[in-house]
């Protein structure tokens, strides 16, 4: 990983690319996230409502 | 000056929390530019504008033939740029009326960090470790971004090729150095005027000649902080800026420049979808509670109502009981009354 | 299908059709002119000048004045203005052709345009901005390709697609605002590699702050300003809720945009301190940089403020138009008027006819698929089988 380089520009080619890369799935993952945190509470407003959060 | 600007690209975002990136972008404990990276240094004192370097040049990179032959000097009469067939060419300057001429050789500078490298969106420009900043024509799209980033108004474009536009630049001839050979310019100097070698090496050699002979040379190496700093170093006699060489570039290069704004990308990846959704469950959480007020409030509207009518009903009932009972009394009143005058007839 | 005979019925030659006839016309004579004499045929680009109004309109502007996509979906769904939901449609059908209008117009600007893909699927060159935005572009333009979706479906009768692409619609809304978010902003970094050559007034390390901010007025009176054209052109689609809600629509637009242009005025003064650019303003270029402050964001913030307080819809419509001009005022200040600034006169850059006649036929080709679809489509009304969906 550590890789050297000979300009800030390939340093920054690559490191940005890395980053592109992890942006991308943590879209993804942040979805599923959102489903996984709020799962449950969707069943419940929606058989009991009015419930005290 | 570079991180001044990066903070202010967070203030403007309001991305606080960005800061590690700082370190990335100011992370040159990767970066070891190569120590054997070449270059050539320019000597305008020497230089005479006998054109013979643009000759050569265009021999070397199998440029289509000038309008005007090589030797005919009158195209030093108007200042010259680049162009898509001509990779280097030389102007003549006046730096004062009645002074002599001097001379200034124009091709890519070869930065040490290239913006157009830096703006190409398919890797198209590459700095070589070797020096040369080159291109890839087999990559290239043809947005034209190098030639808006380039600071010296450099890269030249084929604009009349239509299904084959090249962007055009001087190589530093990067065939030839790769076969050992000198770059074309340099070869074909008479004067000495162009010295090509390791850019460390350059700059000693452009500090000594300026020491050995400062009533004529001013100072400075122009290219060895410009921009970040260039592989075409040059010296003269006469200010930069009086040889059309901008003085106002600033010591930032282009991916200091652009660090700032790439910085925010994740950030606002990372984040936003965190504030919307956030936003989103607070406006749906007053919705619903907006509702169930509603709903709430409709319940004890029609309670209410019901209550009232019931005992409106039932009041309406006692009443009614009331009356029906003296409706019976006064029913059985009238029958008892009639029975009995039905039996005092009968006495009588 | 039975607008078809209605179509029929009237005569093919309107004026309309005819001017929009000739212009297309005129577009298949330059397109074949730009694509057998390369680019030095039909426009004035030059190598000191890269860029024309190829990138300066149809790339910035049209980018800009597509906003209204993100930023009414986003009013909509994620902010929970409930009452601009019959603008939803339509201004996600204006952002999609927008932005499919400045990808066909790319085809023009660039070299080699079948290479367009490269940036994406070949050769990624993170370390630039337009990477950045190319990338963002394509995702988008998916994006909004979806989101507009339902409305065919509904057309085609095809239920199940519809109701499945109906439940991505916070996911979709969200994404939208990040990418548009991105490449608003990034085209305005765009310019932050060539500080040595646009005029310090317009330069700015808060450049991708303006355009972002500025992408969000633009895209809102781009709503008010197309609802007020298709209202008075296409009046016949629109439904009983459409109507009812557009007054009050425009109103809160109107508010909103004149809010925003306030905040851009004060970072754009911000800008001016924190750079100290205070003394270029006694300058010819600082008498058009007030100009444009003054006359195309403050005057029209202000026309926007008294339209909402008075709820004057005709000052809306008017406020919508001058942000509008300014928007493209500003952005060819920043891509041709203020770039490359210390040039010599001869050397500056003026749009040849043939690309202002290529312009010409990019925005028409917008108008008819607009027109086109708007007819069709449930766009202006809901569709009969989905009432509630509109």
């Amino acid at each position: 990983m550590h890789a050297t380089f000979t300009s800030l520009h390939d340093l920054m080619v690559h490191t940005k690319g890395v980053t592109y890369a992890l942006m991308g799935l943590v879209l993804i993952g942040m979805v599923g996230f959102w489903l996984f945190l709020s799962g449950r509470e969707q069943d419940e407003t929606t058989d009991d409502h009015g419930h005290g959060h | 000056m570079k991180r001044r600007r990066f903070l202010e690209m967070l203030g403007t975002a309001g991305l606080c929390l960005a800061t590690p990136a700082a370190a990335t972008s100011a992370g040159m404990g990767d970066v070891r530019p190569s120590p054997g990276a070449k270059g050539v240094l320019f000597d305008a004192v020497r230089c005479i504008g006998c054109r013979k370097c643009e000759a050569a040049c265009n021999t070397v990179n199998e440029l289509p033939a000038p309008k005007k032959p090589f030797d005919d000097l009158t195209v030093l009469e108007t200042g010259r740029r680049t162009d898509a067939a001509t990779y280097t060419v030389v102007n003549r300057y006046l730096p004062a009326e009645g002074a002599a001429p001097v001379y200034r050789k124009i091709q890519c500078n070869h930065c040490l960090e290239p913006a157009c490298a830096s703006a190409c969106f398919v890797k198209a420009l590459v700095k070589t470790p070797e020096g040369p900043v080159t291109y890839r024509a087999d990559l290239c799209v043809g947005c034209r971004y190098c030639m808006v980033a380039c600071s010296f108004n450099i890269p030249a474009y084929e604009y009349h090729s239509a299904l084959t536009p090249r962007v055009m630049k001087c190589t530093m001839c990067a065939p030839r150095l790769a076969k050992g050979q000198l770059p074309g310019c340099v070869e074909a100097c008479p004067k000495g005027a162009l010295t090509f070698g390791r850019r460390t090496e350059l700059l000693a050699q452009a500090r000594e000649r300026i020491k050995g002979s400062p009533g004529l040379y001013l100072d400075h190496v122009y290219g060895e902080r410009e921009m970040g700093g260039t592989s075409w170093l040059t010296i003269a006699g006469v200010p930069f800026s009086q040889l059309g060489m901008r003085e106002d570039l600033g010591t930032a290069s282009a991916p200091e420049l652009t660090a700032g704004a790439l910085a925010g990308v994740p950030v606002v990846v990372g984040l936003w979808p965190v504030l919307l959704t956030g936003i989103y469950a607070i406006s749906k959480r007053k919705e619903k509670q907006a509702e169930a007020e509603k709903r709430a409030a409709v319940a004890a509207a029609i309670a209410k109502a019901s209550a009232e009518a019931e005992a409106k009903l039932s009041s309406e009932l006692t009443k009614a009981e009331v009356a029906n009972k003296r409706l019976i009394e006064i029913e059985v009143k009238k029958a008892l009354e009639s029975a009995g005058q039905d039996s005092a007839r009968e006495e009588s | 299908m039975s607008e078809h005979a209605v179509t029929a019925k009237q005569s093919l030659f309107t004026p309309f059709n005819v001017v929009a006839g000739l212009i297309v016309l005129m577009g298949a004579v330059l397109t074949v002119l730009r694509f057998t004499g390369g680019l030095g045929a039909v426009t004035n680009l030059s190598d000191d000048n890269p860029w024309g109004i190829w990138i300066g309109f149809d790339l910035l502007c049209g980018v800009a004045l597509a906003a209204g996509g993100y930023t009414t979906s986003a009013a909509c769904y994620i902010f929970g203005f409930k009452r601009f939901h019959s603008a939803v449609r339509p201004a996600i059908l204006t952002a999609f052709l927008g932005y499919a209008l400045v990808v066909f117009a790319l085809h023009y600007d660039v070299g080699r345009p079948w290479r367009l893909p490269y940036p994406v699927f070949l050769s990624q060159g993170t370390s630039s901005i337009l990477f950045e935005v190319g990338l963002c572009v394509f995702i988008y333009l998916s994006v909004l390709f979806v989101e507009y979706l339902p409305a065919f479906f509904e057309w085609q009768r095809m239920p199940k697609v519809r109701g499945f692409l109906v439940k991505l619609t916070m996911a979709l809304t969200i994404l939208g605002v990040v990418l548009s978010t991105l490449h608003q902003s990034s085209l305005g970094a765009l310019f932050l590699i060539v500080p040595s050559k646009l005029h310090p007034l317009w330069y700015s390390p808060y450049l991708p702050v303006y355009f972002f901010i500025s992408s969000m007025f633009a895209g809102l009176s781009m709503v008010i300003f197309e609802g007020s054209l298709s209202h008075r052109y296409l009046h016949h689609k629109m439904d009983q809720a459409y109507t009812s809600e557009h007054d009050g629509v425009m109103l809160g637009f109107a508010k909103a945009a004149s809010l925003i242009m306030a905040g851009y005025l004060a970072v754009k003064l911000f800008g001016l301190s924190m750079d100290n650019r205070w003394s270029y303003l006694a300058t010819g270029y600082g008498a058009w940089y007030l100009t444009e402050i003054i006359g195309f964001v403050a005057l029209p913030c202000y026309l926007y403020a008294v339209a909402a307080r008075d709820r004057n819809l005709g000052l809306v419509k008017r406020a919508a138009a001058l942000t509008v001009i300014g928007i493209v005022v500003n952005r060819f200040n920043v891509s041709l008027v203020a770039f490359n600034w210390q040039l010599p006169p001869e050397a500056r850059y003026f749009p040849s006819l043939g690309e202002i006649g290529i312009s010409v036929f990019v925005v028409t080709v917008g108008v008819l698929a607009f027109r086109f679809i708007a007819t069709r489509m449930p766009i202006f009304h809901a569709h009969p089988d989905y009432p509630e969906s509109h």
